[in-house]
């Protein structure tokens, strides 16, 4: 692992394959934890963005307060100032968080201000004689919500949502400034061990690329599948 | 007595903060300059007829949005010298991988922007010989530009939050003196709580700043109601 290296690799070659090989399963193990962190938040933002978006819409009083300040916060401030405050600030209030799950959080509520701006357009686009039916026809609220509104809320904005978890995918890259080891961490670290940046930093870049890229792709069938039975939907 | 060590403290960190939202303006300005000139060039870019000249434009925006700022901040910083033989200085680099990152998801909002304008527009325009320069000028862009606007505003308050990482190649920008008062005298809490609101502060003036621009670009257009609305009933 230590072995001396300038940045050319041997030969004065500037791509070095043995070495690309060699890195290869540190950033793997990387990208599985870059994975877990990145699925493990969506969970978060899903149901938060979801909870901060129903609050507002129902204008719950202390509630829907709070999701307006929590959402301005982390939509206006910087991600890099939202996990050191998280990480260095609540240690000394005697909280002590790892930094992978401090990561999870504050991705979770990042991402989670966003969505619910997605969902609210998504609840705002049923139309009203949808609620209107939904009263002449006395269901209960919970009703409404489960079989009415959600249901045609949900599929056009399923596209979106997974846009914002492809665009925070490539945010868990943050977690390492605050020292978690996911991919960019591992990245850096081979790195500095062999003070070589250039093949294992543009390696990461290439398998974020690959990723995110090849998700892109299937949100935009997604999206074209949808368009099509909804123009199904206005012929009827 | 607390007002005491309150103003102890503002009088030790106003400077240093001050001095650091110097550098993040800096970051910033130059950041919102090359993302949307970058922007406007590959927007349209992707929009041409001829492949050449779309190829490498939808390359550009596939590749800085595909991975983050983060990232291809380090690598501009530390690994693409190696291939250059240059080293670029940390506000080079900044400003570069900023305004490109930016500029890619920028050029989307351009490339729809002007997409959204409808097709007879440029057709009537054409048919009249309206001269290329004067369509765009007087036909294309003013119809485009609100289109574009609210999307340009989020866009420039993400310029503005991510000039944060630059912190981490050594520019003593807001987040970078925080993190270094930080380390000096503790006071965490009361060090990252101030600069949020001061990055909260100055990213909703932009907000209000784009609404404003929004109102004074949006030209009323006559709607399918108002006709029907002037009718007395």
């Amino acid at each position: 692992m230590f072995r001396d290296r300038d940045g050319w690799g041997d030969d004065d070659v500037l791509w070095d394959w043995a070495y690309a090989r060699e890195v290869l399963p540190d950033l793997l193990e990387g990208l599985q934890l870059t994975v877990k962190i990145t699925l493990l938040a969506s969970l978060l933002a899903l149901t938060l963005g979801f909870g901060l978006a129903l609050a507002r819409h129902l204008k719950v009083p202390v509630l829907a307060t709070f999701a307006n300040g929590f959402m301005q916060f982390f939509r206006n401030t910087p991600l890099l100032v939202q996990l050191y405050m998280f990480f260095y600030a609540l240690p000394q209030f005697g909280i002590r968080i790892s930094a992978v799950t401090s990561g999870i959080l504050i991705l979770g509520m990042h991402t989670g201000s966003y969505m619910a701006e997605v969902y609210r357009a998504g609840i705002e686009s049923v139309h009203q004689e949808q609620w209107d039916a939904s009263t002449a026809l006395n269901l209960p609220t919970r009703k409404i919500w489960t079989r009415v509104v959600i249901p045609q809320a949900l599929p056009p904005i399923v596209p979106v949502l997974g846009n914002y978890i492809n665009e925070m995918f490539k945010l868990t890259a943050y977690v390492a400034t605050i020292g978690a080891v996911e991919m960019f961490g591992q990245g850096l670290r081979v790195a500095e061990l062999s003070y070589s940046y250039f093949v294992p930093l543009t390696m990461v870049g290439l398998l974020y690329l690959s990723v995110s890229i090849t998700v892109t792709v299937l949100l935009r069938r997604i999206e074209a599948r949808n368009s099509r039975s909804s123009l199904v939907w206005t012929n009827v | 007595m607390l007002s005491a060590d309150a103003h102890t403290l503002a009088d030790q960190y106003a400077g240093p903060l001050l001095n650091g939202l110097r550098f993040t303006a800096l970051v910033f300005v130059g950041g919102v300059v090359i993302a949307t000139v970058a922007a406007l060039l590959v927007g349209t870019a992707r929009l041409s007829r001829y492949r050449a000249i779309r190829l490498p434009a939808t390359v550009f925006v596939e590749i800085f949005r595909g991975t983050s700022a983060l990232v291809q901040l380090f690598w501009v910083f530390y690994a693409l010298p190696l291939v250059l033989g240059i080293t670029f200085q940390p506000l080079t680099a900044a400003w570069i991988v900023i305004g490109f990152n930016q500029g890619a998801y920028l050029a989307e909002v351009v490339r729809t922007g002007i997409r959204a304008v409808p097709a007879g527009q440029i057709e009537a325009s054409i048919s009249i010989n309206l001269p290329p320069a004067v369509r765009w000028r007087r036909v294309v862009l003013p119809q485009a530009i609100p289109i574009m606007l609210p999307s340009y505003t989020n866009h420039v308050i993400t310029i503005l939050k991510e000039t944060a990482i630059v912190s981490l190649i050594g520019i003593a920008d807001l987040t970078y003196t925080a993190n270094t008062l930080r380390t000096q005298h503790g006071n965490t809490t009361v060090l990252f709580i101030t600069i949020a609101l001061i990055y909260l502060v100055v990213a909703l003036t932009i907000a209000r700043g784009g609404k404003l621009l929004e109102r004074r670009f949006n030209v009323r257009r006559p709607t399918k109601k108002s006709p029907a609305a002037a009718v007395p009933a």
